[in-house]
């Protein structure tokens, strides 16, 4: 608002006016996608933390909250076209708008693979094993805390920030390795029951997967500041 | 259109200031207009860029107060000097003006009289001139058979595609609309549009226009004046996608204007 205000009292130009309603749309189309990330967020923690327990209970209870990250993708996907027709957004405001037609695709995906991971989890009947608990807790925690710096660089318009996302995942996956390589490792010395390996290994994986979607949106995240998408000028 | 006048310049402008007594309107700036390239201006009203346009064909002459200072190349030719033949100049950079204006004549009279004012007397070779520049306006389907009525019986759109016809007639090189389209109705604009876009083929165009969507549409490169300075002049695509100047990205966003 500094920069505006700048311009407005630099000269006589006449019947200077915000266009309130598309600034006032695009604030509240990026907080839906905000809400809808930290949703998201929410439910990895609520399948993960049903995982270390082993509650079934938990784990089916999460599942049921994909729902409402379904219809928020479909909202915001919704009122990011309303946007498009009714006020012709160029430069930042359309790729704002065009970024979060994108990254809601891969929020979603965040929420179905929060959903795998508790799916997964109802098939455990006991605590899961220590060795793969340890790994598993430290890709889940490298996980939430590069998702939040996800959701933070969306909120302040930080490439900076979206930029490190990026260089996180590779962090994110050679904890996946390390836990890949113990598994096997265990297997081979007979060290887990096979069920419980399989499953372990496929949660791993979906969180695995979840630091892949947090750096596609990280990029869009970039274009929408920069106009470059990953190494593309996208106009 | 011959490689040779692909993206050479047509017009070239440096340092140019203009005052209207005290008031300067124009300051300091500094453009080159392509040959067969559509050039939009835009910018809040009062910006300059009616004016500015104006000094291209030099009619700003025409009011006593105005000064113009800079070096204006047309065609590598000094424009303001005073050898050069402001009629020839007016002759290759024709204009088109926001309300239509057809001459109280017929459509063929409008048509014919700048070629008839340059000495042209044949009628078959007028008939000629009548009959391609309103085929080049994309107006001949629509009038061949009434060239005698009063253009004055024309559509608004039908009127201001005439004077495109008009300013054709005279075989310019560069044509400049001021607002060509602000006084017509969503289908005439698209028609005067769609010509626009033809007309590039052939001509050079220089358009002022409100209507940033319309610079978006129709525009190769895309000039933004605030308070008599360029502020910003790249390829329409750069603007209305990622600006480099935030005053720019501020007035097309909405942010002011």
């Amino acid at each position: 608002m500094k920069k505006q205000n700048n311009i407005l009292q630099e000269g006589s130009v006449n019947n200077m006016q915000v266009r309130k309603t598309l600034v006032l749309s695009m604030q509240a189309l990026k907080k839906e996608v905000i809400d809808m990330a930290e949703l998201t967020l929410e439910n990895i923690k609520k399948a993960f933390h049903a995982f270390q327990e082993a509650d079934q209970v938990a784990a089916r209870d999460t599942l049921k909250l994909d729902d409402a990250v379904d219809a928020a993708e479909e909202d915001i996907a919704k009122h990011a076209l309303q946007v498009i027709w009714r006020e012709q957004p160029v430069a930042s405001d359309l790729r704002l708008v065009t970024g979060i037609l994108k990254m809601i695709t891969d929020i979603e995906r965040i929420g179905d693979h929060a959903c795998d991971v508790a799916y997964m989890t109802t098939n455990i009947n006991s605590k899961p094993n220590q060795h793969v608990l340890t790994l598993a807790t430290k890709l889940m925690n490298n996980l939430e805390a590069m998702y939040k710096m996800t959701i933070e660089a969306l909120a302040l318009n930080n490439e900076a920030l979206a930029q490190k996302v990026i260089e996180e995942d590779e962090q994110i996956n050679l904890v996946y390795k390390e836990a890949l390589s113990k598994i096997t490792d265990m297997i081979k010395k007979d060290q887990i029951e096979a069920e419980e390996a399989v499953y372990s290994l496929m949660i791993l994986k979906y969180l695995e997967k979840i630091g892949d979607h947090a750096t596609n949106i990280a990029e869009w995240i970039i274009f929408t500041l920069t106009g470059i998408h990953k190494k593309t000028e996208l106009y | 259109m011959s490689e040779q006048t692909l993206k050479k310049p047509v017009f070239q402008l440096n340092n140019i200031d203009l005052f209207y007594g005290d008031f300067q309107a124009i300051k300091n700036v500094n453009m080159t207009i392509n040959y067969h390239e559509v050039t939009a201006f835009i910018g809040p009203s009062g910006c300059g860029k009616s004016t500015f346009i104006r000094i291209l064909n030099r009619m700003n002459d025409l009011i006593p107060s105005c000064k113009v200072t800079g070096s204006i190349l047309y065609e590598n030719q000094d424009a303001y000097d005073k050898n050069f033949d402001v009629i020839e100049l007016r002759s290759k950079v024709g204009m088109v003006f926001q309300k239509p204006n057809p001459f109280p004549m017929s459509i063929y009279d409008n048509i014919a009289y700048g070629p008839r004012c340059q000495g042209i007397k044949d009628k078959k070779v007028l008939d000629e001139i009548v009959e391609n520049s309103l085929k080049k306006a994309a107006l001949w389907d629509e009038v061949s058979d009434r060239l005698k009525k009063s253009a004055m019986g024309l559509s608004g759109g039908q009127q201001q595609r005439l004077c495109i016809a008009r300013t054709i007639a005279m075989e310019p090189e560069v044509i400049l609309m001021d607002e060509p389209t602000s006084a017509l109705d969503p289908i005439a604009t698209q028609k005067i549009e769609d010509l626009i876009v033809e007309l590039k083929q052939d001509y050079t165009i220089v358009i002022v226009t409100h209507n940033m969507q319309q610079a978006a549409r129709i525009s190769d490169k895309t000039a933004f004046f605030l308070l008599g300075e360029l502020i910003e002049m790249d390829d329409t695509n750069k603007i209305f996608n990622h600006p480099k100047n935030e005053k720019t990205e501020q007035y097309i966003t909405g942010r002011f204007g």
